[in-house]
């Protein structure tokens, strides 16, 4: 990079900042570009599910099972015979949904919060601050744990779970920023202005913060897959037969020995989504901090 | 002056908690502003101008400072107004800006929307209404092809550019009352004429009235009705700008006026003041000025002088060397 194109004008608005971030790393960086690649190639492997699947995903054979990956059942079979690449595809839908609903979640009341808690002070930062920090000491595979052996396994209670446990998260990354932004001239300006509380929150704090928000949901995005994976591997997630990734791993674990491409396919799936998710994540991180622009390429 | 003040500050003093205690940052500060009169507060960096200005918008943060004595905005007690009544008046009665403008705008919102936004929040009317407007505060202030410019991000602007943005936002609900800090010392020489000129302006055309901080003299001559000399937290000297330049009768604004380089003098005739303005924490009783004052007398560090003059002259001065005659003035009535 020369001197000319690190002096460039800041981009505009939060979107514009944001997309051009994404396709300057894109174009600057290979293990973003591949990451969003995969991930792009994962969402619509889930989204078109029917078309990509060459078996329906709950039919058992009980002729074929445990076939090792061959040219009619691309990945293989597991013990009751059901083709395990589709059963990846339509597990994609499980992960993705679940991951992008409950981190969706955790992102508009998280950074609510963050924003609340640093733009009043106060005793209102002081409960949620406490609040978070007693969250944020248990990890939170624990917490989603805890809150589903609570409620019981079902879709709406893994969003849930995952949301509570990714929240403070949030609540953390959008405090801080509102602090410095609190004691900016134009936010001082908005209030000589006149402007509520809430609007200059909505309309003034939030544009300024929210490229550091997504960046962070990119890479909690990953870890909600990972923890739904984990909460079905240990018999906590959505119910059999539907087929889920952490599942389809539980139940390839019995048989590791004999047959082990039942545990280990679905286990690279979660894999690429991670490391896509901490690619794009880590690419847009370095995109829009400053401080990384000098150090190049 | 018949009509009654627009505003009227009477015994302000403003408080902040430093290590546990309560420390006065401003005492007494009591001054009247009229319809279309500009005021200039004057005085050396942390003399409380900024916080004067700040605590009339109620705008000092609650908790870690507090506010005493009287402000009225026409007849109206703002001291101790709930949030939401204090929002109503801010930006639609009585306005503010300020010092940088390189900082005070959003980055992240383009300049239109940002002056557009003050007509909506004070104002019952449609968004293409408060964008007409908000382009026509723009021509107002001389930014040439307003509608053009209106999506253009703040960082497409110069300082004077930005700096007239700033001022068509705080003058887009035609408030009464602006107050003005500092808005020109961030500026270079010929913009920060442009701009005295455009406020100048603004304020014949609307009938406001403006608080006006600097601590440049050349700046109060050029815009200024009266001048309130302040020291640390006081008003020491109030008197018509041409009174204050053909007399200056506190020592603090005599030596301010020595302090002016001029070019029909060599360098040595400039003279600083010795010392520093005390910190908030320093404050005792008497003259805050004696330490530094090249005439100071034992009853100076006594109780501290009051801020009076001759009855009717509009020119009033806290300092014993001109005590006397006022006294005995008082007296005579």
């Amino acid at each position: 990079m020369n001197a000319p194109e690190t002096l460039a004008a800041p981009p505009r608005a939060p979107w514009a900042r944001l997309g051009l971030a994404l396709w300057r790393t894109a174009t600057a960086n290979a293990a973003t570009a591949i990451g969003i690649a995969a991930f792009l190639a994962v969402v619509v492997l889930a989204v078109g599910a029917p078309l990509f699947a060459t078996h329906d995903p709950l039919d058992q054979d009980l002729l074929a099972r445990l076939v090792p990956p061959s040219p009619y059942h691309w990945l293989g079979t597991d013990a009751f015979g059901r083709d395990i690449w589709s059963r990846i595809v339509y597990g994609a839908r499980i992960s993705l949904v679940i991951g992008l609903v409950a981190v969706g979640i955790a992102m508009v009341i998280g950074s609510g919060l963050g924003i609340l808690s640093g733009y009043m002070g106060g005793w209102v930062d002081q409960a949620i601050s406490q609040a978070t920090n007693i969250l944020l000491a248990f990890p939170s595979l624990i917490l989603g744990l805890m809150v589903v052996a609570f409620l019981g396994p079902s879709v709406p209670n893994l969003i849930a779970a995952i949301s509570l446990a990714t929240v403070p998260q949030f609540i953390r990354v959008a405090r801080a920023p509102t602090i410095a932004l609190r004691e900016r001239d134009f936010i001082q300006a908005c209030r000589a202005l006149g402007f509520s509380p809430l609007r200059i929150m909505l309309r003034h704090i939030l544009p300024n913060i929210w490229p550091e928000i997504l960046v962070m949901g990119s890479l909690w995005l990953a870890t909600a897959i990972r923890v739904e994976a984990s909460l079905a591997f240990i018999g906590l997630g959505v119910k059999p037969p539907t087929p889920t990734w952490g599942g389809m791993i539980r139940e390839g674990f019995e048989q590791i020995l004999t047959s082990f491409h039942l545990a280990v396919f679905p286990s690279l799936a979660i894999l690429v989504v991670v490391l896509a998710l901490n690619m794009i994540g880590d690419g847009l991180r370095d995109a829009l901090d400053p401080r990384m622009k000098e150090s190049g390429k | 002056m018949t009509d009654a003040p627009v505003l009227a500050v009477r015994g302000l003093s403003t408080q902040f908690r430093i290590g546990g205690a309560w420390r006065a940052a401003t005492r007494n500060v009591a001054f009247d502003l009229f319809e279309n009169q500009t005021l200039a507060l004057v005085g050396e960096s942390g003399c409380g101008k900024s916080i004067t200005c700040q605590a009339i918008l109620g705008l000092l943060p609650h908790g870690v400072a507090r506010v005493e004595g009287s402000i009225r905005y026409r007849g109206r007690e703002l001291v101790g107004l709930a949030e939401p009544e204090m929002e109503g008046i801010r930006g639609s009665e009585i306005a503010m800006i300020f010092q940088e403008p390189m900082t005070a705008l959003n980055p992240v919102m383009p300049v239109g929307e940002q002056i557009a936004e003050a007509i909506l929040v004070h104002r019952k009317c449609a968004r293409a209404e408060a964008k007409a407007e908000a382009i026509a505060f723009m021509d107002r202030v001389r930014i040439p092809a307003a509608a053009q410019r209106y999506r253009d991000y703040p960082h497409q602007f110069s300082g004077g550019m930005r700096q007239r943005i700033v001022i068509a936002m705080a003058m887009a609900c035609k408030p009464k009352v602006l107050l003005a800090d500092e808005p020109t010392t961030a500026l270079d020489v010929t913009i920060q004429a442009q701009i005295l000129a455009e406020l100048r302006d603004l304020c014949a055309n609307f009938r406001m009235s403006m608080v006006f901080i600097t601590h440049s003299l050349g700046v109060v001559a050029a815009i200024a009705d009266a001048v309130a000399v302040m020291y640390a937290g006081e008003i020491v000297e109030m008197a018509p700008v041409e009174e204050l330049f053909a007399a200056p009768k506190h020592p603090y604004t005599q030596a301010l006026f020595r302090a002016i380089p001029r070019v029909d003098e060599n360098a040595e005739g400039l003279q600083p003041i010795p010392g520093q303005v005390p910190p908030i924490t320093a404050f005792g009783e008497g003259c805050r000025f004696a330490p530094r004052c090249p005439a100071r007398m034992p009853r100076c560090t006594g109780p501290t002088p009051r801020l009076a003059g001759a009855p009717g002259s509009g020119h009033a001065v806290a300092c014993y060397l001109h005590h006397s005659e006022t006294l005995d003035a008082e007296a005579a009535r």
